[in-house]
Order: structure tokens, then sequence, then C-alpha cells
């Protein structure tokens, strides 16, 4: 796909960049950056996990965390909603790709759902989407239980 | 619309900065009219791999490593150096295509893989550091 385009570019090459000093750090960052949150509701035995902001490095054991909270509390029904996610990067895909392990080794099930379009993407450039049973929206993720 | 931007970073080895340094990048691609497809998944994924991949495999995860970002970003093209202290690596060695079958349900290995796929250049070289270059060309 990149060299398909790259070619439709004009199949430009580019040179190491001689520009690549950094004598002037113009920009700063904090740290404090990180808009993220979970929340965990229940609906009859599933229990809703909705994952706001990103899934990324930082946070993924955070929300493996909760769920796995949730499996020893009894829970065995689960959906994680990305209604209101932004992206995913390949920590976050194998924390779920994890999180399906460990819920189908205790005889649970997983659902997600409410994937936009780029993470639709994201799934299907991975083929994770072959590996998750994914809904459209939340009632029907409840009702494929 | 600006006609050309760059930016420079230098953080620590701590992946909770990443955070706000794709927010940057995304916010300056942003004004110069990237596709929302590019802003909301071939930026954000692919740099957020390069920065974890320089901090948690470069740099160890060691704090008291930095890393720096350098971008230019114009009506063409975004271009990303991302430098950590590490001895570097063999791009095509270490890339496997996660789609495999026996790739599918591992946790790891993904990274790489996604950074090639979201962009239209990647290339690793030893440059006083160890930098992994990203070029995307502007839908």
């Amino acid at each position: 796909m990149a060299a398909e385009r790259a070619a439709r570019a004009g199949g430009a090459c580019l040179a190491v960049p001689a520009w690549f000093i950094f004598a002037n750090f113009t920009h700063t960052v904090t740290g404090a950056g990180h808009a993220m949150s979970f929340t965990i509701s229940r609906k009859g035995d599933i229990a809703i996990v909705e994952v706001e902001g990103q899934l990324i490095v930082g946070n993924r054991q955070e929300l493996k965390q909760k769920i796995v909270d949730e499996l020893d509390g009894g829970v065995r029904k689960v959906l994680i909603d990305f209604e209101r996610t932004g992206y995913i990067d390949s920590s976050g895909l194998g924390v779920l790709v994890s999180l399906a392990k460990r819920i189908r080794d205790v005889g649970g099930e997983l659902r997600l759902a409410c994937l936009h379009d780029e993470l639709q993407t994201l799934f299907e450039l991975t083929k994770l989407d072959t590996l998750f049973q994914i809904s459209k929206t939340r009632e029907h993720a409840i009702e494929s239980f | 619309m600006p006609t050309a931007e760059s930016l420079d970073f230098r953080i620590p080895s701590d992946v909770r900065y990443i955070e706000e340094v794709v927010g940057q990048v995304v916010q300056r691609c942003r004004a110069m009219a990237f596709s929302p497809r590019h802003l909301a998944l071939n930026v954000p994924v692919a740099l957020t791999e390069a920065l974890s991949n320089a901090i948690l495999r470069g740099n160890l995860d060691d704090p008291a490593r930095s890393v720096e970002v350098r971008v230019e970003i114009d009506h063409a093209r975004l271009v990303v150096a991302v430098r950590d202290e590490g001895g570097g690596f063999d791009l095509a060695a270490c890339t496997t295509d996660a789609t495999l079958p026996e790739n599918l349900v591992r946790e790891d290995g993904r990274g790489l893989y996604l950074m090639q796929q979201l962009m239209d250049e990647v290339e690793r070289y030893t440059d006083g550091g160890n930098v992994v270059r990203l070029v995307l060309i502007r839908e």
C-alpha cells in the first residue's frame, strides 16, 4: 500500500535529511497530555466498558486490569464500546488480543462495538477483524451474546 | 493555510509524553488540510509506534535517555524523524507480517508492520543515534 502510494506520488525516494540536527527544541511537552478514561457499567450479566480517548502504550494496562478485575469478580460477558475512542496503537491491539484469550480461558465471551471508520480500517489492516466479534452498535453486540 | 512548518521535540523516555507529541503533530497536519483519515489513523498511529519503539526498545525505557523528534510538514507531505539513543535495528528483519495466521493471536509484533502500512516511506538509519524516519504524502 505504501509503495503504491509512493509510486502515485512520483516514486520519490527521499535521501537522509541534512536538516536532522537538533539544535533548537522549539516545542515543549509536559507529559501531562494523557486524556483517556474507562467507564464500566452493567446491563444484566454483561460488563460494558467504554474507552474514551486513546488506547495506547501508556494506558493499555489500565484497561486490562479493569477487565481482569471484572473477570475475577465473576463476569463472563464483556463488551468494549469504542464509540468515544480516538485511536488505538499496536500495544492497545495487543491488549485486546490478550484479553480475548483470557476471557475465553475462563469460558467467557468478548464483543467489540461502535468502531469508527478509521478503527475499522485498523482492525482490517491487521486482520483482527477476523479474530474479534465486532458489532456496529452496542445493542447489536448485546444481542449477540 | 501555512505553507510549511517544522517542529522539534526532545522528550524523556517516558511513554506518557507520546500522546502530547502526537497531538501537536496532528494539530499541525490539520492546519495543512491533511485528510480526516490521515489525521485520525495514519499520523497518530504510526507516530505513536515510532515513539514507543524509541522509548521502550531504543532507549530501553531509561528515563535518563532522551528521544528527539523532528517534524517537517508542508502542503505535500509530512516527514518525521525520531531519534533514540539505542544501537538501532534491522527494519526489514524485525518487521513481521501481522496478518499471517501464526501472528494473528500474538500480543506484540504489530508496531513496525503498522508503521509501514500507514506511511508512504519508513526508513531506519544511524546518525549519531538511531533514527526512524517516516514520510506520509498528503492525499
